[in-house]
């Protein structure tokens, strides 16, 4: 296990922090207000190859060789650094375009999935879908309450592991019934209410390590960002701290209120070991890894402690939101709830 | 205590449900998500006789506190009739059930500190409704914008000229800011006084320099009015001044004692929070299926509830107790922390793990649970935060005041 970045590396962090930190803070409070990417921003993500680096050269994408799950892990902390909400748009697609990739005979796709508004969400079923399997196809009854990145995309992808249904399916978004759902966490991802009434599905495959190996995938992605946006709340928390005086002091400098920002800091460096540890697994094995769903499961719990610690260090002014701690309290919902419930996931893997 | 076999808090506790379920929960979700207020259920509420009505008989109950006393029949639970009833309209919603009780703030000092005309004076204001056909409220603007858990900093001040006093300097978190019709304004009234030089007056909306500010947008309890209220050479009789007869007795330290005295209540409502997301979550769990059994038959899933109705039950107790021991006029400024510092505990914790129990469920537009985790972090802010309360605590238990 390397710790060190390779120069590589080193480029592509530089590269995402100054995008993250220029492009994307300024933006994100307005995006979170009016629920919505500029396109500008899209079409800059673009440019910077966040969706064709997973598409190969074949199908119009940059990909040759290898794909990196580090390097995308470290981009991953940057972005989720800068706003939750892009960074699920601007991830969203990867692991369909490298799975579509290796099948072959899906190049139609793949050349939408190395565009900004031709990308796919990927979702998973938790039980609650009727999929009834017909050859290469399949009908696929039921809904999706919220599904990020919706608005902006073309393709539903749905992740199934539950007994008789398993498959990786393939839907027209513009198939599906679909309704606003932008709520309160990653209000600026598009979220909409997915309605399939029997619509058709193409099944891509029915392999359930490869759909196992595509959701890990996802999960170490979406976990870099969840340390990338605990590490955001930590730094404004702690900035806050150094500068508001109560009782004649930096409240900074009160024990309680170091400690926790400590506990977080040591959590968050952590997570981020963690994750980039469970990004080399997928870059050093083909199959389903064993460190993904860890990863997944602690930086969730890691950005959650770390947006209401943060909150609870800003006191009244946490609470509404000028201050951007509030947001990342909203938005640290969803990271916990992405790929189904953690009562889902502790049951699959018991 | 009383809270098990007292048939009238059973029965308020049962009205205030009732009132909970059918009147406040169908109208929450669009008051947190448009940010209005409640002005229907605040209506609602009078005439039935929760919240403001409650609040001022407060007021009248004080002037007339030698005749009640002398009724010695008659068990004293009044904080326990008001924390039952605190649990169940939070329950409803947080946001609205302040919206309903949020003037008590105001009225509490009004009733310990003030004058019988300056009672008159504030029941006066209170009574009937403002020109716009809403019931009135009232505000209690204490908190700054440098001051927020170190109430001793205020910076408003109050300078005496002739028989009036002038008003100067801004308030923010003011619950009620925008449109109370009477606020009880804290200010300095002499620096070298430090803590016992601020004193409340009582300053009527429409008075010359009393400017309500911006509204604020809040991540939770979004249906109670939160806004900053700005003085600026506003300028009121010295009647106005609350506790001028007992000059000893008016400052700061009563605010504090006021503050103690709410504690109850508000955690209270931080139990109606975990109690709602746990009673959701467990429904929940009990309807959807996952590998052919219950999500309840799931030990985890079933631990995980059992856990979370231990620590509703806890903190329940807690505040209760510190409600009984105010009724039974014994101190319970310590218990008072206790229980309000464990109830923001338990409703984050609680509503947290219920998100984590309903999956993608819990980001659907509107959903309960949702909401009531974004309402929760406040009871670990206002009202003295987490922090303050372990200050108090230590400093009760073993005298120190840690830094």
């Amino acid at each position: 296990m390397q710790f060190e970045f390779t120069q590589d590396e080193a480029l592509i962090a530089e590269t995402f922090r100054r995008f993250a930190d220029r492009n994307l803070r300024p933006a994100t409070a307005d995006a979170d207000r009016e629920a919505k990417i500029p396109a500008a921003l899209l079409a800059q993500g673009a440019e910077l190859g966040l969706y064709a680096d997973a598409v190969p050269e074949r199908a119009g994408g940059y990909l040759e060789g290898a794909y990196s799950h580090r390097s995308r892990a470290i981009r991953g902390l940057s972005l989720g650094w800068a706003c939750p909400a892009m960074g699920e748009v601007f991830e969203r697609g990867v692991e369909l375009a490298l799975l579509l990739g290796e099948v072959g005979g899906f190049d139609d796709v793949l050349a939408d999935l190395a565009t900004s508004e031709g990308s796919a969400v990927l979702v998973r079923n938790d039980g609650r879908l009727g999929i009834l399997p017909d050859g290469d196809s399949a009908m696929v009854l039921g809904y999706f309450p919220a599904v990020f990145g919706a608005a902006f995309s073309k393709w539903l992808a749905i992740a199934s592991l539950e007994p008789g249904a398993e498959g990786l399916y393939l839907i027209s978004l513009a198939d599906c019934g679909r309704s606003s759902a932008v709520a309160e966490t990653w209000r600026a991802s598009g979220a909409e209410r997915i309605e399939l009434g029997g619509t058709q599905a193409r099944i891509i495959t029915r392999d359930t390590d490869r759909i196992t190996r595509m959701l890990d995938e996802a999960k170490v992605s979406l976990a870099a960002r969840a340390i990338g946006a605990a590490r955001a709340a930590i730094e404004f928390a702690e900035a806050y701290a150094a500068d508001r005086v109560q009782f004649h002091q930096p409240i900074g400098q009160f024990e309680s209120l170091r400690e926790l920002i400590d506990t977080n800091r040591v959590s968050i460096e952590a997570g981020e070991a963690l994750v980039l540890r469970a990004a080399a697994e997928l870059d050093s094995k083909s199959g389903p890894v064993t460190l993904a769903s860890m990863a997944q499961r602690f930086s969730a719990d890691v950005i959650r402690k770390s947006a209401v610690d943060a909150v609870q260090i800003y006191g009244g002014y946490g609470y509404v939101n000028e201050y951007p701690v509030e947001k990342l309290m909203r938005d640290a919902t969803a990271f916990a709830v992405r790929f189904g419930s953690e009562s889902f996931e502790r049951v699959r893997r018991g | 205590m009383d809270i098990f076999q007292n048939e009238m808090i059973k029965g308020l506790t049962q009205m205030a449900h009732y009132f909970a379920e059918f009147e406040i929960r169908p109208a929450a979700p669009i008051h947190d998500r448009e940010e209005t207020v409640p002005w229907e259920l605040m209506a609602k509420a009078q005439f039935q006789g929760i919240s403001q009505t409650r609040m001022l008989d407060e007021v009248v109950a004080r002037r007339g506190k030698e005749v009640r006393e002398s009724d010695s029949s008659k068990p004293k639970i009044a904080a326990q009739l008001q924390v039952a009833a605190a649990e169940e309209l939070a329950w409803g919603c947080a946001g609205c059930s302040l919206a309903l009780v949020g003037s008590s703030l105001a009225a509490s000092p009004v009733a310990s500190l003030g004058s019988v005309e300056q009672q008159d004076l504030f029941l006066k204001l209170m009574d009937g409704l403002d020109a716009n056909g809403r019931v009135k409220t009232a505000a209690m603007a204490l908190s700054e914008p440098g001051t927020g858990s170190d109430i001793s900093g205020l910076s408003t001040t109050a300078r005496k000229e002739g028989d009036s006093w002038v008003i100067n300097g801004s308030k923010q978190w003011i619950t009620n800011g925008q449109t109370a019709t009477v606020y009880v304004v804290w200010a300095q009234t002499d620096a070298a006084l430090g803590r016992s030089g601020v004193r409340g007056f009582l300053v009527e909306r429409g008075t010359p320099g009393l400017v309500p500010g911006k509204k604020e947008h809040k991540i939770g309890i979004r249906a109670s009015e939160t806004a900053a209220v700005h003085f600026e050479e506003c300028r009121v009789h010295n009647d106005m001044l609350l506790g001028a007869a007992r000059p000893s007795t008016g400052g700061l330290g009563d605010t504090k004692k006021m503050l103690d005295s709410t504690r109850p209540a508000v955690g209270a409502g931080a139990v109606g929070i975990a109690r709602a997301a746990y009673e959701y979550t467990l429904e929940f769990a009990q309807r959807e299926m996952l590998r052919g059994r219950k999500l309840v038959d799931h030990q985890h899933i079933a631990f995980a509830l059992a856990e979370m109705a231990m620590e509703i039950e806890a903190s329940r107790l807690l505040i209760h107790k510190a409600a009984w021991l105010s009724d039974n006029k014994i101190e319970n400024v310590l218990n008072a922390s206790i229980g309000k510092a464990h109830a923001a505990n338990t409703a984050t914790s609680v509503t947290r793990r219920c998100l984590e129990i309903l999956g993608d469920a819990a980001t659907e537009p509107g959903n309960l649970v949702e909401k009531c985790y974004r309402d929760a972090k406040i009871y670990d802010i206002f009202e003295g935060t987490g922090q303050i309360q372990r200050r108090i605590i230590a400093k009760h238990l073993f005298g120190v005041n840690a830094v």
